[in-house]
């Protein structure tokens, strides 16, 4: 290519003032790499531009230096930079595109910081809900479990109820007798089919090797009906032994799991 | 090219400031802001602003001090480029608020017109020292293109003058610099 040529349209003049236009620009860098002497050109119309510009030197106030080095100094500890495109030549455009990009960095930035924070907010939120579900799972557990008490125990009120309305089932009460006077059983007994069910009302606890036992007494002998099972909470009717005849019942305190034949004390007895 | 500083001591220079050491804010302000002020002030043509802008070009130097590459041109070329860049944009930006300002003025109709004139009373604060190097049609492109940052497009219409007549100008210009500053 003819340098001379392109060295004379003006175009470096225009390249080193900022008004070539984005093409001329690439064209003018691009040559100048490639020729030393294009290159030299570019320096020589700087360094002419720059010493004209010189001229216009103008003493600043005396206080600005100062002024200027606070702010530097704020900046050091209170600013994150933000790098700006500022190229070489006088060119002006470009900026647009790079703060674009910054922009959308500090947004990004921004948004992952917010992100943070809320994944811990959720986080903490979803830890409470956790923590809040594992308790409230624990009490349902619980409720079921004491409903299912409560079933149990209806049921079998129910149960006894029952035994205790009908007709069939003769109470028959047994009295305390020498070493506990202030002793009481009921005996429920249903003739026909031979059922018999025992409350409890009062009688001294036993030692641990002893039990009570209930006899039927059959033509003047005792018949064996069953040990008594007897629980803490109150009086609950406890099945025993089929008897189809009696005249009385008698309960004795026997050695534990009973005798064929009473040994021990008469507590309570009761007539048919 | 600015001779304050040898080559060496520029390299030197960079490194200082890369490093945010106040002595390179010592060195680059006694160096470079009498001719920087004086550029800004030629731009914005107020002292108070000019103050203004050179800081904030300090602040676009001192943080931006990485992205400037010694292969490209000198820190010189650079830094009156940065004070350039901050000062033209803060002048558009400025006059861009005078606009508005004189358009809703417009709109009130009992507006003295003596108003207007406030604006070309600035013009003259920023008094030129200058020697006459360039003849006045060669001064007036430069200092346009420089110092307003006016387009070549711009300029032919200010000017009216064809758009080729302003690189032949913008050329003789330069050249009549080049053999005054040999």
């Amino acid at each position: 290519m003819d340098i001379q040529a392109y060295i004379a349209s003006g175009v470096l003049e225009s390249y080193v003032l900022g008004i070539a236009s984005p093409e001329e620009t690439a064209e003018v860098e691009r040559l100048a790499k490639q020729y030393p002497q294009i290159k030299a050109e570019i320096e020589a119309i700087r360094a002419s531009l720059e010493a004209y510009i010189m001229q216009h030197e103008q003493v600043p106030p005396a206080s600005l230096k100062k002024k200027i080095w606070y702010k530097l100094e704020q900046l050091d500890t209170d600013e994150v930079s933000m790098p700006e495109e500022i190229s070489l030549n006088s060119s002006r455009e470009t900026k647009t595109g790079r703060n674009f990009t910054m922009y959308w960095l500090a947004a990004a930035v921004t948004g992952f910081i917010l992100s943070i924070g809320l994944n811990a907010y959720l986080y903490n939120q979803l830890t409470d809900t956790k923590q809040q579900l594992a308790a409230a799972t624990t009490r349902n557990q619980s409720l079921s479990a004491s409903l299912q008490v409560r079933q149990t125990d209806y049921t079998q009120a129910l149960a006894e109820l029952e035994i205790l309305r009908n007709p069939d089932n003769r109470p028959i009460f047994l009295g305390g007798q020498e070493p506990a006077p202030g002793a009481a059983v009921m005996v429920y007994w249903n003739k026909d089919k031979q059922q018999v069910h025992l409350a409890v009302h009062n009688l001294p606890a036993p030692s641990p090797d002893k039990q009570y036992q209930l006899w039927a007494i059959v033509d003047g002998k005792p018949v064996d009906a069953g040990m008594l099972e007897l629980k803490e909470q109150g009086p609950q009717l406890q099945k025993m032994k089929n008897i189809g005849k009696a005249e009385a019942f008698a309960i004795t305190l026997e050695k534990k799991g009973g005798n064929p034949t009473p040994e021990g004390q008469i507590y309570v007895l009761g007539k048919v | 090219m600015y001779k304050t500083l040898s080559t060496i001591t520029e390299k030197e220079l960079v490194g200082l400031l890369k490093n945010k050491d106040k002595k390179g804010f010592e060195l680059l302000y006694d160096n470079y802001s009498r001719v920087l002020y004086g550029i800004v002030l030629k731009i914005v043509h107020s002292e108070s602003l000019a103050e203004d802008v050179l800081q904030d070009a300090f602040v676009k130097i001192w943080k931006n001090i990485d992205a400037y590459d010694a292969s490209k041109g000198t820190l010189f070329t650079w830094l009156l480029n940065v004070c350039r860049n901050t000062a033209i944009d803060r002048l558009r930006s400025q006059s861009y608020k005078h606009t508005n300002k004189i358009q809703s003025l417009d709109n009130h109709v009992s507006m003295m017109d003596g108003q207007s004139q406030t604006q070309s009373a600035v013009d003259h604060i920023g008094l030129d020292k200058v020697v006459d190097t360039l003849k006045p049609e060669q001064k007036i492109i430069i200092d346009y293109i420089y110092f307003k940052g006016f387009t070549q497009a711009e300029v032919a219409e200010e000017l009216n003058i064809p758009l080729g007549t302003v690189k032949t100008r913008v050329k003789s210009a330069i050249n009549h610099l080049r053999e005054f500053f040999k």
